[in-house]
């Protein structure tokens, strides 16, 4: 009888994954994943690995990727990928957010 | 001494009984009557608004798990942690539930409302936190919601596994095995005596 409850609960976890449909990327959420895993440009914060999921994780890079991608070809910014981060974060308290090519405009103005 | 004199003591030292015919009578049962239906609504009141908030509270939690409803990859180690130490606690905790006279709403509300202590303490601290900003013009709240988000969730998931484990019930209430009235089946508790034959032969 337990063996069955096991492996009702095991297929059920296991078919997470498939029956949820992962919601779009956005640019704010993504940077407050990645100043919640980076405490500076060089250093993590206290248990960083242990608290972040694959979700996060793959959200963090991906503000990292625009930010990166961004200072280099589209809007030549010079202020360090975490200070741009940072000021992103600060519109996810923010009902009417600006659009995201907006806010990465911006972010290369600090 | 004299009985008598005794009773006319005890007389003048007592307070003068009221008849319960007098107004006195009646404002003193309407008073006490009030008083207690008022502290009943006011710890009613209480009890739900914690009940309430700690399930908003675990609801949030919940979706805060599955955040980007990616499922399995939306969970982290600590997640993961919290989740299968969850399981072991509740399990622990109907076990020690099952041993004592505990009714069922007090075994249901017991782990909830020592939840929501925790998060009404955490909340009088946060709120101090937000009145202070606004005070000093500081952004100390903001930057604990944007920054800190996976240190709130460790320290909620730290509250909700210390309340499931301080949430067993006393062991005043444990039920003793000898004394179970409704008991039909006694040869589970009482050992059967060894046969004289070989207790002879040993």
């Amino acid at each position: 009888m337990l063996n069955k409850k096991c492996l009702l609960i095991i297929t059920c976890i296991a078919c997470l994954p498939t029956l949820s449909i992962a919601k779009p990327i956005s640019l704010v959420e993504s940077c407050v994943e990645l100043v919640n895993i980076y405490e500076s440009k060089n250093s993590q914060r206290l248990l960083a690995a242990q608290t972040t999921s694959l979700s996060e994780g793959l959200r963090a890079g991906y503000c990292l990727g625009v930010l990166t991608n961004s200072a280099d070809f589209e809007y030549n910014c010079r202020s360090d990928w975490f200070r741009r981060a940072e000021f992103i974060a600060t519109f996810s308290q923010e009902n009417n957010r600006p659009s995201e090519r907006k806010i990465l405009k911006l972010s290369c103005e600090i | 001494m004299d009985d008598s004199n005794v009773k006319n003591n005890n007389q003048e030292v007592l307070p003068k009984k009221l008849t319960e015919s007098s107004f006195s009578y009646y404002f003193c049962e309407i008073d006490w009557t009030l008083s207690r239906v008022l502290s009943f609504v006011f710890d009613f009141l209480i009890l739900l608004s914690l009940i309430f908030l700690s399930l908003l509270i675990i609801g949030f939690e919940l979706k805060e798990i599955f955040e980007y409803d990616g499922g399995l990859s939306d969970i982290s180690t600590v997640e993961m942690v919290f989740i299968i130490s969850t399981i072991v606690l509740l399990k622990r905790y109907r076990d020690c539930c099952k041993q004592t006279s505990i009714n069922w709403k007090d075994m249901l509300t017991a782990p909830i409302l020592y939840y929501g202590k925790f998060i009404a303490i955490a909340s009088i601290i946060i709120s101090s936190l937000a009145i202070y900003d606004l005070k000093e013009g500081t952004t100390y709240f903001n930057i604990l919601f944007i920054y800190g988000q996976n240190y709130i969730q460790l320290l909620s998931f730290i509250f909700i596994l210390l309340g499931l484990y301080i949430s067993t019930p006393s062991k005043k209430l444990k039920i003793k095995i000898d004394v179970i009235p409704h008991c039909k089946n006694t040869e589970e508790i009482i050992p059967p005596e060894p046969n004289k034959t070989e207790t002879e032969n040993a």
